[in-house]
């Protein structure tokens, strides 16, 4: 029915990659507040994968990588010395360093137009992601990033998790302070370093991010978040792959995970919809239902009050007992859930 | 009465201001401790300068002789709860369960006398009723007794809480008052980081009185007095009344 090429085949195999350890990594990002980090890291992957094809002339995936790899582990060096050592706050040192690293990036791009050649493309491809460039080497680095990816959140699940929910309990329990901030920072630059060359550097904090967003909306157990942002990640990135035939991958692969992420905003049990027709259902049933909560609070049977609101008879919470008129059970009921056990 | 604590020189100093300055303290076992001083006095410094949450400027602290690295299995730390995001995707009994996550080896799972001695934890401070709601679902009152329980869980002998009380209802209050004398009589020691000034007598046995340096400790009877108070609020506007 379907005849892929082999080209496909490996672009659909490595983005499902991807997408898996992004999704992964990506829980622990957003609960520990790290989303932007991920972003400055990324865009500053770029000087460092056009300085390291300067320096071998060669362009091959796994030096792209290894120069991705040394300048976002200098860019979270800087990252980590300007938090300590300046009064700038976090956030603007990330759009500092994010915008500084990607500049120059860009002017290294444009030093090497006339000598590149052929690889200029490739270069230039790393902004914005260029699937078809993946070959069997790539896709052999990427199952060896999987793996590590997936050992190290497997051995260190508990602390790792620990830390991102309480980090200073888990200093307390005699953990190495550097040890889970380590480990995620490292994991986070593996990820990185594996998806720009699919995804490119501006989009690929939406990979780690979107199926996080997405997860959490969808479920309130940390283990389950880990597993649906993988689905998620890897479900868009073969689904991205499939209309990235006509389409840029990346990009495509990005609106889908961002778009399930919106969809889950808007109308999973914990979105939006949900949130705003509650508060709209309790407003209106507040006002309706006001007569009826205070004379129960205040208990004063009186026969004006029954005949004023005669619906409530009729709904049957309100009753008529010997010559009095009381609240009945379906009646205390309503009013113990409207008032959400404050009454 | 044994010694359980030693504090000796202790300076800690943030940057070039010493928040805490020549701190010598010996804490007693089985006792009910206070920490009490205004705002930015070294209260909570102090507790996490004993586990090295804050690094020691000078000075040493020993546990029944022993270095904080030889006996932090022997500690259970209460962080003040809003030093964590609520909304964290767990349940409750899932956070009393991480008190003691060291115990446990990357491929094993909790025991089942594991579960349910967490499960004792929650009871302690009556949240058992509460072990599968999902965390942020908690008032602030409460999360603090989450947080009790999970110090409780750690099954440790030296207690330290960074503000327990600080804005919870009655319930909770009395809970972690019962809780406190629990531990008092399983002859553990709990040193309790306290605003309240008007309940230090009810609730403690002794009390260390701190503004950045060392104003008294001794038992609640003895160093309580309005003398010290003055002295320890010096040059502070409190609103609450000081009268004991």
């Amino acid at each position: 029915m379907f005849e892929f090429s082999y080209t496909f085949k490996l672009v659909m195999i490595a983005t499902a990659m991807i997408g898996a350890i992004s999704g992964i990594l990506g829980v622990f990002l957003t609960l520990s507040k790290k989303s932007l980090v991920s972003d400055a890291l990324s865009h500053s992957a770029l000087p460092g994968v056009v300085l390291a094809f300067i320096m071998t002339k060669e362009a091959s995936g796994l030096v792209f990588m290894f120069g991705a790899f040394v300048a976002s582990v200098f860019a979270l060096i800087l990252i980590d010395f300007i938090k300590k050592y300046s009064p700038i706050k976090n956030d603007t040192s990330l759009a500092l360093i994010l915008s500084s690293f990607f500049g120059f990036g860009q002017v290294l791009l444009s030093l090497i137009r006339d000598t590149a050649g052929s690889n200029q493309a490739r270069l230039n491809a790393f902004i914005f992601g260029q699937a078809a460039t993946i070959n069997q080497t790539d896709v052999f680095v990427l199952y060896g990033n999987l793996f590590i990816v997936i050992l190290v959140i497997v051995v260190f699940y508990r602390p790792m998790k620990l830390y991102v929910f309480d980090p200073v309990f888990y200093q307390s329990l005699g953990y190495q302070k550097k040890l889970a901030e380590v480990l995620i920072n490292f994991l986070l630059i593996l990820v990185v370093i594996s998806g720009i060359q699919m995804v490119g550097v501006i989009l690929m904090s939406a990979l780690l991010i979107a199926p996080a967003i997405a997860a959490r909306l969808l479920s309130n157990q940390f283990k389950n978040n880990l597993v649906l942002a993988m689905m998620i990640g890897i479900l868009s990135a073969v689904i991205g792959t499939f209309l990235g035939q006509r389409l840029p991958t990346g990009p495509v692969i990005v609106v889908i995970t961002s778009s399930v992420a919106l969809m889950m905003l808007l109308f999973s049990k914990n979105g939006l919809v949900r949130d705003i027709y509650i508060g709209f259902r309790f407003k209106k049933q507040i006002k309706v239902y006001l007569p009826l909560i205070l004379f129960y609070e205040t208990n004063e049977y009186s026969h004006p009050f029954v005949l004023a609101c005669p619906t409530y008879l009729k709904q049957g919470y309100v009753i008529k007992r010997n010559n009095d008129y009381v609240v009945s059970i379906e009646g205390v009921r309503l009013i113990d859930s409207l008032m959400g056990g404050i009454s | 009465m044994k010694t359980h604590v030693t504090i000796e020189n202790l300076i800690v100093a943030y940057e070039d201001k010493p928040v805490l300055f020549d701190i010598d303290l010996t804490i007693n076992r089985g006792q009910l401790i206070a920490i009490v001083g205004p705002n930015g006095a070294g209260k909570s410094t102090l507790i996490k300068a004993m586990i090295n949450l804050v690094k020691k400027t000078t000075g040493h602290v020993f546990f029944d002789g022993k270095t904080y690295e030889d006996y932090k299995k022997n500690i259970a730390y209460v962080p003040q709860r809003n030093t964590v995001d609520w909304d964290f995707p767990t349940t409750v009994k899932d956070v009393v369960l991480m008190g003691r996550y060291h115990e446990l080896k990357w491929y094993q799972k909790p025991s089942k006398t594991y579960i349910s001695e967490a499960r004792a934890a929650l009871e302690k401070v009556g949240m058992l009723a509460f072990e599968n709601r999902q965390i942020s679902k908690l008032s602030g009152g409460q999360q603090q007794r989450v947080f009790l329980a999970r110090a409780l869980f750690t099954n440790a002998s030296l207690y330290l809480m960074d503000e327990p009380f600080q804005g919870v209802d009655d319930q909770t209050e009395k809970a972690i008052i019962d809780v406190l004398r629990l531990l008092k009589q399983e002859k553990k020691t709990v040193l309790v980081v306290h605003h309240d000034l008007s309940t230090v007598s009810e609730y403690f046995d002794e009390v260390i009185l701190i503004n950045k340096r060392l104003i008294a400790h001794g038992n609640v009877k003895d160093v309580f007095t309005n003398e010290n108070i003055v002295e320890t609020f010096k040059g502070i506007k409190t609103r609450s009344k000081i009268d004991v």
